[in-house]
């Protein structure tokens, strides 16, 4: 068990984490050159593309020090953003330590902090990495001091490297195998593994990932998972390979591997459960971690209403490997079925509907973002509204609450001005500031979530050139004077345009909703009135003027073709129109209107 | 109907996206031009030796690229070429011109090679305009052209304007139509500039340097041509064109009838009947490989056959029929396919009826494309 280091990797989104993982599976060599694709732990197209993580992974790396000595080193892979919190908390309970990896030239943010913090509550011991020194603009010797103000690690001994011009890798091998400790646990004592992720595989059922902590487990132990009470005959154990799963005769206290027990539905595996044997079960079962609950919820819809079946489909299937993911049929007037789905973040979201488009080839429309709403009514009872179109007669209403959150934001102190300023302008409360170091202020506000989902990161970044970063965390609930708005387009109400707004703020939100439609919807035949509504108050007005022309001045012989294709373009466009009464809306409108502060 | 494709011109204006480059004075491109006019030449024996032998041709159009961008002796020789079909004996052969390029004798040559109508590219009436879409002649140039063509007795000639030009104001466009009108030419086609992808006028366009008028503009100087050349007795016979009595463009009209029509020359387009349908294809836009297909061992230079079903043939008779002002007759079998369709567009006002012909309104002329939508 001395020979054994279980760690993760925490870093900030682009600081080269996935980078570093691929150098230590190549170095460690358990792959060869051939299979060595691009980043190997981001498994999905999207990740890669995106260069980042979003699902924990795992690879087992044997590593033969110059020392004569052989380790095996355990990685988890976890995801870097504000949004998989939760599954970073639930991956870092498997390790005893953490690589911190921070690039040269950029620093400490907001969310390699907040992901610290977890690691510090987890008692991992961390280990700093300061990555791409090879960069002109590294300043390798200014972020060791930022670690060490900022987070107070002893930084002299952190390795220099450069995961992409493989720079000093071996110096991250001697202080994983120098500073991580070993786990510590009994393999004779009663089994005590915990679960900390799973995956769905349709010939295997459900892998289940663990980490042993006592004791033992192999094929046909009769496993116990203490909190959802279900007996299994263990079919599989094993150890992660890069990209493949190879069993093992068995899976030990201090190892990290995975379990199949022809387990068919993945809510059977409850992140955080401990898994014991039910002959002789462990005394001191884990806490057991929290459920991840939605924080944000939007409409999905297929663009083509014969693959709604096709949807569904695709989010069960999206579900099986993601719990967070939630999902209720909707109907809407404008867009016809499609459903009603919760996310961790407006990130979760974005993924959820790529992963939607382009691994199962759908064309989705989908709503505004609306977080859950609290709606007390002078009856007493009380409603959660995630949902705008649900929202009640206003005469019903007593109050509303809506979500709190405590953001941090972390930033160069230049930028503190705009970046107050926009807190300000999106209703944030604000609580303090904190200069860790010199060039470095770590400002807290208290704000409503409804204030976030709409592009509030693009416009932190953009105010503060890309410097600030941002994290926060629900505080709870508040009351506030809420009110819906409603579109009206040609004197039909868009239901998936209505939304929940802050009331002093509704009349410039419904005017620039206005403004983007008029851009978004074409002309037609007749004019247009978009009209912004709160109940029968119309607060904003635009009008489309009637379409003039559309006309091809020429067509002769070596033209039909051309001019044939150029018309059935516009028919396929017409497709992709939604018809809201007699005007033809493109899909693309119901998500660009949304874009409020990118003029 | 022969269709001949001149693929040069003396420079490129900044709206054009037709096959055409301009030629080069030097001896290569003198070279360039005989060894295209030979391979044409080729291409018409060819033809009237082989599958169009003695079909009647009604009209041949020469059109570019700037056909008079050619050297003369060299033009005439492909009109000769193509007057070996079988020519009914009014056969209408046109050739586009573009002013400044040919002389009265270079007229007269045409004439006498058996030229019958001629089609000059004005397309502004004034230097300035002229000058910001590219074009390299004045309006100077045009007149002495039109003079010359007249002088050696061109009856029958065209002239080509285009509106909604970058900086053009409905004056400057009111100008152009009343001095043109002036001149009497027996046709006139009056375009709207229509900015086409990869053009220097489309990228002024994305760049914001270029600036065209509104589509509101747009309409009022279309309606404001259609009034005043109606009073000077030309007939709107075409969405964008004009002719005084019996002049219309023949070769023109039987496109939009959709007859079939033979293309020669580089990427030049053919269109037979076959059956309900019909097949489409054209000739290479490689030069190279158009020249060597035209010499031993002949390698073939057609490309992008498609043929086109009978309930496509049928969509492409009301989308170019439509264009006629006198529309489309409709036969049964459009009736049966397109009646509920018709009915909608007639409710929309976009078209209107009488007994078996239907045709484009006033509204439907300037949304035309919704009507043709509709078909597709």
């Amino acid at each position: 068990m001395k020979h054994i280091r279980n760690f993760c990797i925490i870093a900030h989104i682009d600081h080269g984490k996935s980078t570093l993982a691929d150098r230590l599976i190549e170095l460690a060599g358990v792959l060869t050159q051939r299979e060595m694709t691009e980043q190997v732990l981001d498994n999905m197209d999207l990740e890669r593309e995106r260069g980042i993580t979003i699902k924990a992974q795992s690879v087992r790396l044997v590593y033969r020090s110059p020392d004569g000595g052989e380790y095996i080193l355990n990685l988890i892979d976890t995801p870097g953003h504000v949004d998989f919190t939760y599954e970073v908390s639930r991956s870092l309970a498997a390790c005893e330590g953490a690589l911190l990896v921070v690039d040269a030239a950029q620093g400490i943010e907001a969310q390699t902090l907040a992901n610290v913090y977890l690691a510090m509550d987890n008692n991992l011991e961390i280990v700093p990495v300061i990555n791409k020194i090879d960069l002109i603009a590294a300043e390798p010797e200014r972020t060791k001091a930022d670690i060490e103000e900022v987070i107070g690690l002893d930084t002299e001994n952190a390795p220099l490297i450069s995961a992409k011009a493989k720079l000093n890798i071996d110096q991250v091998f001697t202080a994983i195998v120098n500073k991580i400790p070993p786990p510590v646990g009994d393999p004779t004592g009663p089994l005590k593994a915990l679960i900390f992720d799973s995956k769905y595989d349709p010939y295997k059922g459900v892998i289940v990932f663990i980490r042993v902590f006592n004791g033992k487990i192999a094929k046909g132990t009769k496993a116990l998972f203490m909190a959802t009470g279900k007996e299994f005959d263990i079919v599989e154990a094993g150890y992660f390979g890069p990209g493949k799963f190879i069993p093992a005769e068995n899976l030990s206290a201090g190892e990290v591997g995975y379990i199949t027990a022809s387990i068919k539905n993945v809510r059977d595996t409850q992140i955080g459960d401990t898994v014991t044997e039910a002959a002789r079960p462990t005394e001191e079962p884990f806490p057991g971690y929290k459920t991840a609950n939605p924080m944000v919820y939007c409409g999905v819809f297929p663009s083509d209403g014969a693959r709604y079946t096709d949807l569904r489909d695709a989010l069960e299937k999206l579900q099986l490997n993601d719990a967070a993911l939630h999902f209720e049929p909707e109907t809407s007037v404008a867009l016809g079925f499609g459903f009603r789905c919760g996310f961790l973040g407006l990130l979760h979201l974005e993924i959820v509907q790529e992963r939607l488009e382009r691994e199962y080839n759908l064309d989705l429309v989908t709503t505004a973002p609306s977080v859950i709403y609290r709606i007390h009514l002078h009856d007493k009872t009380i409603i959660s509204l995630s949902n705008p179109s649900d929202m009640p007669d206003p005469t019903r209403i007593d109050y509303m609450e809506e979500p709190i959150v405590r953001a941090e934001i972390m930033l160069p102190p230049e930028f503190i001005g705009p970046v107050m300023e926009l807190c300000q302008e999106r209703r944030g409360i604000y609580e303090g500031m904190e200069y860790p170091s010199e060039n470095r202020a770590i400002m807290r506000y208290e704000m409503p979530l409804n204030e976030i989902i709409y592009d509030f990161f693009d416009t932190l970044k953009s105010r503060s050139r890309g410097y600030a970063s941002f994290d926060y965390e629900l505080m709870g609930y508040k009351e506030s004077n809420l009110v819906k708005l409603d579109i009206l387009v040609h004197h039909e109400p868009v239901d998936a345009l209505s939304f929940i707004v802050y009331a002093k703020t509704a009349a410039e939100r419904g005017r620039k909703m206005a403004e983007k439609l008029k851009k978004e919807i074409p002309r037609h035949q007749f004019e247009i009135p978009i009209q912004a509504c709160i109940g029968a108050r119309v607060i904003a007005r635009e009008t489309i003027g009637a379409l003039r022309k559309d006309v091809l001045a020429k067509c002769y012989g070596g033209d039909i073709t051309r001019k044939k294709k150029l018309l059935e373009k516009q028919k396929e466009g017409k497709k992709r129109m939604r018809q809201i009464g007699s005007v033809e809306v493109p899909q693309q409108a119901f998500m660009n209107v949304l874009k409020l502060d990118e003029e | 109907m022969i269709y001949i494709h001149i693929p040069f011109c003396k420079s490129k204006c900044a709206y054009c996206d037709f096959l055409s480059s301009a030629a080069n004075p030097s001896p290569d491109g003198y070279a360039m031009a005989e060894g295209y006019t030979k391979a044409l030449l080729n291409e018409l024996k060819t033809a009237c030796e082989g599958d169009m032998k003695g079909r009647a041709i009604k009209t041949i159009y020469v059109g570019g690229g700037t056909p008079t961008a050619l050297p003369l002796p060299f033009l005439c020789a492909i009109i000769n070429g193509a007057k070996r079909f079988n020519l009914t004996n009014d056969a209408e052969i046109t050739v586009e011109c573009n002013p400044g390029t040919l002389g009265t004798e270079g007229y007269a040559a045409l004439k006498s090679v058996g030229v019958n109508r001629l089609s000059i590219g004005l397309q502004a009436f004034l230097d300035p305009l002229l000058a910001r879409i590219g074009r390299s002649h004045t309006v100077e140039d045009f007149m002495l052209t039109f003079r010359a063509a007249r002088e050696v007795g061109f009856e029958n000639i065209n002239v080509d304007l285009m509106f909604s030009l970058p900086g053009q104001t409905m004056n400057d466009w009111r100008d152009a139509l009343e001095k043109l009108v002036a001149l009497r030419p027996e046709h006139i086609s009056a375009y709207s500039l229509t900015p086409a992808e990869g053009t220097p006028l489309w990228e002024g366009l994305e760049e914001g340097g270029i600036v065209l008028p509104d589509d509101e503009t747009d309409r009022a100087m279309y309606h404001e041509a259609n009034r005043t050349l109606a009073a000077a007795g030309y007939r709107r016979y075409e969405i964008s064109n004009y002719a005084l009595p019996g002049r219309e463009s023949r070769h023109n009209v039987n496109t939009w009838k959709r007859l079939p029509y033979r293309g020669f020359g580089l990427g030049a387009h053919s269109f037979e009947l076959d059956g309900g349908g019909g097949v489409r294809w054209y000739n290479t836009e490689d030069m190279e490989k158009y020249l060597r297909a035209q010499s031993p061992p002949y390698a073939p230079c057609r490309e992008g056959y498609t043929p086109i079903e009978a309930e496509e043939a049928m969509a492409e008779a009301m989308i170019l029929g439509l264009r006629l002002t006198d529309g489309v007759v409709l036969q049964q079998n459009m009736q049966d396919r397109y009646g509920i369709k018709i009915e909608g567009l007639i409710a929309d006002g976009l078209l209107a009826r009488e007994k078996d012909r239907i045709y484009l309104t006033g509204l439907g002329t300037d949304l035309a494309n919704r009507v043709f939508g509709a078909f597709i």
